[in-house]
């Protein structure tokens, strides 16, 4: 079985960064002068220092902790998952709309990386239920979820040692 | 529930499009791939 080398917390620390980084090109297009520092003030990550814990909702006796959370222009909690077991793309989904059922957050992105070779989970989002529940809870809890697969992230990420595909933007 | 706006549809496809396909990611993933294949 192929993983990426990778733990979820050191891909959380490789996107961070990319996360910022976008949000710069974002607002230094909207003419923002010190658009670094807009950026920098509109992100938060699980673990920064701050008194963001106390203002956070507690439901069934528990506070909710986005990895990521974008506070502007829109208030995003995001969540990166990976696995090969389909039980914690079902835990993500939970997660996900709690954090608007909460009204916590207008909407949440969520990021699972299948972590079979095969891509199983992946695959199961053009059967009629896996589709239609990724459509449901965009439509009724504002959740933005989106699966990538394993050979889609040699392709991304790497190169395929299966085949001759490149990406190209 | 917010009621949703074409632009934060816009900005959650962008983030997620360049998340994907950050050039950084890419290269550094690829040069650890390599030095797995290797093994």
């Amino acid at each position: 079985m192929i993983h990426t080398k990778k733990t979820e917390q050191a891909i959380q620390t490789e996107i961070r960064p990319i996360i910022i980084n976008f949000l710069e090109d974002y607002f230094k297009e909207l003419g923002y002068k010190d658009y670094i520092a807009k950026a920098n003030n509109a992100f938060y990550w699980e673990g920064q220092e701050g008194n963001s814990d106390k203002n956070r909702t507690t439901v069934f006796n528990s506070r909710n902790y986005p990895d990521f959370i974008i506070k502007s222009p829109y208030l995003i909690a995001m969540e990166y998952k990976k696995s090969t077991y389909g039980t914690v793309v079902k835990h993500a989904i939970g997660q996900a709309i709690i954090h608007t059922m909460c009204n916590e957050y207008e909407y949440v992105y969520c990021l699972f990386k299948d972590e079979n070779t095969d891509d199983r989970i992946l695959n199961t989002v053009n059967k009629n239920d896996e589709g239609e529940i990724i459509a449901n809870i965009w439509e009724n809890f504002n959740v933005f979820f989106r699966i990538i697969g394993n050979i889609w992230w040699y392709h991304i990420f790497g190169q395929c040692n299966k085949c001759n595909f490149r990406w190209s933007k | 529930m917010k009621k949703k706006s074409k632009k934060a549809v816009e900005f959650l496809t962008s983030l997620h499009k360049y998340i994907t396909t950050h050039e950084s990611l890419r290269n550094d993933t690829h040069k650890k791939n390599r030095a797995g294949n290797s093994n």
